[in-house]
């Protein structure tokens, strides 16, 4: 592919990022509250296999 | 400009600047490592959920089954799988895919900012093209004897399993995705989603076949494979540590699938469905399998399983989710090297790129001692590096940068990028990383796989997780950030997400 195209397609990207509607051209984080309900059901769930395997 | 069209005016774009994003069709952005915008994002939760049950329902998983299997038995092989996989999936669900799927940026141009822009190509070839190259002959290699299974059976004859026909098969494998990854990432789904109801049916088939010839009581008093263990204990840690380790090897992958993902959620929960839950079942019912038949080697199991006509049915469709693992991985080790390769590979054709990776795998499927037969200490030697490489980019990206990259910086050359360090290598980033890999040396010796007294309590890659994060941590506050390196101050302006400012 041609260099010079990606490089200005590149510059292009950056700005749409940089502008001030940048949140609409990128995907938002994760909600916390994924990340702590994936952590307590990992949690919960090792210490109830622990108590059933041994 | 050629390949793009300019679609309107500053007022007019809903990004409000200067607005060039191609149509579709004209411009694929998903097959460089430019970042992509959310537009171009291609996938829903259930798109990326196929094509991550696609990734994990391959011989590996079955493979993982049989080296759980080695160690223990029934209970703790499904024990030692969920909170194995459980945290290391965890793991890389978060470091390596969330940068990636909110600046829309290919994972090895990500870690840019975390161990510079040469640090990041020095993994990027390592980690990437070696351990792609690996698992593609890796499941090569299974094709073949697959097929190999499937002719015998079919005609009647008594080809080795492990010889130059086996081989020559696996070559037919690493061919048929190069022809289909050349194509990019749109047929690598299409593919995959075709495949992924097959092998939940023949997951659900083995299920059903051994619990109507076993009850539970029997199964959970099959041995393992390595025979009753003196140390039941240390065996099941062994266990946990291969699957920690096996969970660990999903890193190199991961980050540029969730790339492609429309939403944070699209991005992180399809890797519970499909590299915890549709592994961690594929596994199980690999150690069903192995244990009731007290065979290690899954290409064996269907047709005693299921009979001559259903097994050889199986093993095709198995054989096929061999080739649905090798495009998945290979479409992310390609577009790694395109971004992170260099000029040269930067200007390549995508068929070309798919030789790169796929290249070296045509040669190893003709040497499966080095990889296949020795596959427990094949997933170790991987997760030496990956443990530490997730904990170092962990800490960078959710601790010390509080989520937030400078896509601009990340694309600046050497020199002008806040995130240059020493000449475009963080010292200090290696050094965690080398801090985390010896300290999995100690614990569990790489080469003869002996554990130290310590393992039976800690096992290998979370104690390799946890040093490297924190000597990243102390390092980067210590000597980093003090010299002004890394721009480790930069924070979004007012009113942008991604524009940095100190």
């Amino acid at each position: 592919m041609d260099a010079q195209i990606l490089q200005d397609q590149l510059e292009q990207r950056i700005k749409f990022l940089e502008s001030s509607n940048s949140a609409e051209h990128l995907v938002g984080d994760l909600p916390a509250r994924d990340i702590v309900a994936c952590v307590l059901a990992l949690t919960l769930m090792t210490a109830v296999l622990l108590w059933w395997a041994y | 400009m050629a390949g793009t069209e300019r679609l309107g005016t500053d007022d007019e774009t809903r990004g409000g600047g200067p607005s060039v994003l191609p149509r579709q069709g004209q411009f694929d952005a998903t097959v460089t490592d430019l970042p992509l915008m959310r537009v171009e994002r291609i996938w829903n939760f259930w798109q990326h959920s196929a094509v991550n049950v696609g990734l994990a329902i391959a011989t590996w998983a079955f493979l993982q089954g049989a080296a759980v299997a080695y160690y223990v038995g029934v209970k703790q092989a499904i024990a030692a799988m969920i909170i194995g996989y459980g945290i290391s999936v965890l793991l890389v669900a978060l470091a390596p895919c969330m940068p990636s799927v909110k600046h829309g940026i290919e994972q090895f141009v990500g870690i840019r900012s975390t161990f510079g822009e040469r640090g990041a190509r020095i993994f990027m070839i390592l980690v990437s093209t070696l351990l792609a190259a690996a698992w593609s002959a890796v499941l090569a290699i299974m094709f073949g004897h697959g097929l190999v299974t499937v002719i015998n059976n079919v005609f009647g004859v008594a080809m080795p399993e492990t010889g130059v026909a086996a081989s020559l098969l696996g070559l037919i494998a690493i061919v048929v995705s190069w022809a289909i990854l050349a194509r990019g990432p749109v047929s690598v789904e299409a593919v995959c989603r075709a495949i992924a109801p097959l092998l939940i049916l023949i997951v659900v088939g083995i299920i059903v076949i051994v619990f109507s010839r076993n009850s539970w009581s029997e199964l959970t008093a099959l041995v393992p494979l390595g025979g009753e263990s003196d140390d039941p204990h240390l065996n099941f840690m062994l266990a946990v540590e291969l699957n920690l380790a096996g969970g660990f090897a999903w890193w190199p992958n991961l980050g540029n699938l969730a790339r492609l993902a429309k939403t944070p959620r699209a991005a992180f929960w399809p890797n519970w469905i499909g590299v915890f839950a549709a592994s961690v079942a594929a596994a199980a019912v690999g150690v069903l399998a192995a244990l009731s038949l007290q065979v290690e080697e899954p290409t064996q199991w269907m047709i005693p399983l299921a009979g001559v006509v259903l097994g050889v049915i199986a093993l095709i469709v198995v054989c096929l989710a061999n080739i649905t693992a090798i495009l998945s991985q290979g479409y992310a080790s390609m577009v790694a090297l395109k971004g992170g390769g260099g000029a040269l590979l930067r200007r390549a054709a995508w068929p070309l790129l798919g030789l790169v990776i796929l290249g070296p795998a045509a040669v190893l499927v003709f040497f499966p001692e080095a990889v296949y037969e020795n596959y427990g200490r094949f997933v170790s030697w991987g997760a030496i590096v990956l443990a530490p490489l997730c904990a170092v980019q962990f800490v960078d990206y959710f601790i010390l940068r509080h989520r937030h990259i400078s896509v601009r910086a990340l694309y600046q050359p050497i020199g002008e990028s806040p995130y240059t360090y020493w000449r475009g290598i963080n010292l200090a980033a290696f050094a965690a990383v080398a801090a985390g890999a010896g300290t999995y040396a100690l614990l569990l010796n790489p080469l003869s796989y002996e554990p130290a007294p310590l393992f039976r309590y800690t096992t290998a890659s979370l104690p390799a997780f946890a040093v490297a994060a924190a000597a990243h941590y102390l390092l980067t506050r210590l000597v980093v950030e003090p010299r002004g390196l890394g721009g480790y101050g930069l924070r979004p302006v007012a009113g942008s997400s991604s524009r940095m400012q100190s």
